[in-house]
């Protein structure tokens, strides 16, 4: 039998077999390096013949593949080594510097009550703008961090910047299915800005806000339906006086 | 700021590091990446054989353009199955590329069409086979090695790639039994594969 199989290592490369022997012979396949190898080198065969055909298409056909692609989402790969898909922790370099400088948590949240959301299920470029934006307040001359129960996590604040970043490490999924942790920004006489809202990624959080802290008394944290509340209605989960 | 670019930059460990492989491949990792531009650039690399391919193989230029299209689209889409250690980037753009102009071809046509066109074509194969010599080096190495098979075995060649026939209807169209067809297919590639000096 896998001496047949092995016969269709032509028939193979050239699509030539039906569906089924496809099956079966992939099957083989997989259990078979002399064949792969096979396979391999007739594929490049296959490509040189077919390479000998090339010929200029039509240049509209240049501009179409290349607009489609911009709305063209791609598949991720088998390993989990592209970068897009790194868990949070390897993806970024910050943790280590930071964590060495005492590092960090800001919140900052517009007073206008226009706070940044900064939530796991962000892109990679909010992610990388997020991380930067963390990285320009934590090096501020004014920066100044809080740690936050909550997880292993901090506050890094700077006034002048207006800013701050709430990161942290093994911070618990919020106790409640479907809810999020929310930041607040209290201030002296009582009243509450909304902050962004955030979830875990593996454990790691970052959240950034902007806006006044100079009358700001303390952070809060509290656990809210998804996409926030204008006024903390949950549990309050966490505390920083600052 | 450096530590955290190093970190991006070698966080991907299993794959070869960046600069090494041909052109295509370096481009087609960085495609599996979303590199857009990249891909702009892989495309001006791979599109003329993809779209030479798929006009070979279904005859009609607004076909072809949509088959292309589709492989192209393949490319961005799937790059990220791209393994360079089972092949290199252009035969794994090619097998796309004929896979789906193949498809196509089935589709369009019914396999008595495709049979009696073959049939009827079958005894100039060799040099339909041959007949766009000239075009480039590549082409000429490829016109030399088709000269050193058996006719049975550049027929099979021809019916079974350019023609998007299957084995069974290969055998059919030359008249050989079945086993002599996908015989005939293999070791004809095995001899081009050697003749070109493909790894």
């Amino acid at each position: 039998m896998a001496e047949n199989l092995h016969a269709l290592t032509g028939a193979y490369v050239l699509d030539a077999l039906d569906a089924d022997e496809t099956a079966a012979f992939e099957a083989h396949l997989a259990g078979c390096a002399e064949c792969r190898e096979e396979v391999a080198s007739l594929r490049e065969t296959a490509a040189f013949l077919g390479r000998a055909e090339a010929q200029s298409p039509p240049p509209a056909l240049r501009r179409r593949v290349l607009d489609a692609i911009t709305t063209t989402t791609q598949e991720r790969g088998p390993q989990p080594s592209p970068a897009p898909e790194l868990p949070f922790r390897r993806r970024f370099g910050w943790r280590r510097p930071l964590a060495a400088a005492a590092a960090v948590i800001m919140v900052g949240g517009l007073a206008a009550g226009g706070a940044v959301v900064y939530r796991d299920h962000r892109s990679d470029q909010q992610a990388v703008a997020a991380e930067a934006q963390m990285m320009r307040i934590a090096t501020a001359p004014d920066a100044v961090s809080h740690p936050v129960e909550l997880g292993t996590s901090h506050v890094v604040m700077s006034l002048a910047m207006s800013a701050a970043a709430l990161v942290g490490e093994h911070v618990p999924a919020p106790p409640d299915r479907g809810m999020v942790y929310q930041v607040w920004m209290v201030h002296g006489d009582g009243s509450t800005a909304a902050g962004p809202t955030f979830t875990p990624d593996d454990g790691d959080v970052l959240a950034i806000v902007k806006g006044d802290l100079s009358t700001v008394s303390e952070l809060m944290v509290t656990e809210e339906p998804d996409g926030g509340s204008p006024a903390p209605t949950g549990p309050k989960v966490a505390v920083v006086a600052l | 700021v450096r530590e955290h670019e190093r970190r991006l930059r070698t966080v991907p460990g299993e794959h070869p590091p960046p600069g090494t492989g041909t052109p295509a491949e370096r481009l087609l990792r960085l495609v599996a990446h979303g590199d857009a531009e990249a891909f702009e650039d892989l495309y001006d690399v791979v599109a003329a054989p993809v779209y030479g391919l798929a006009l070979r193989i279904v005859r009609n230029p607004g076909m072809a353009e949509e088959v292309s299209q589709e492989v192209l689209m393949d490319v961005w889409r799937l790059a990220a199955r791209f393994d360079p250690s089972r092949g290199s980037a252009m035969a794994w753009v090619m097998t796309l590329a004929h896979r789906r102009a193949v498809d196509r071809v089935r589709r369009e046509e019914s396999q008595t069409e495709r049979t009696q066109r073959a049939g009827a074509l079958a005894p100039e194969a060799g040099d339909d086979v041959a007949q766009k010599v000239e075009r480039s080096l590549d082409a000429a190495r490829v016109h030399r090695a088709l000269g050193t098979l058996t006719s049975v075995q550049r027929e099979a060649i021809d019916l079974a790639f350019f023609r998007g026939l299957t084995h069974p209807e290969v055998s059919a169209a030359l008249g050989v039994p079945l086993g002599t067809a996908k015989t005939r297919i293999r070791d004809g590639l095995i001899k081009l594969r050697d003749v070109l000096g493909v790894e």
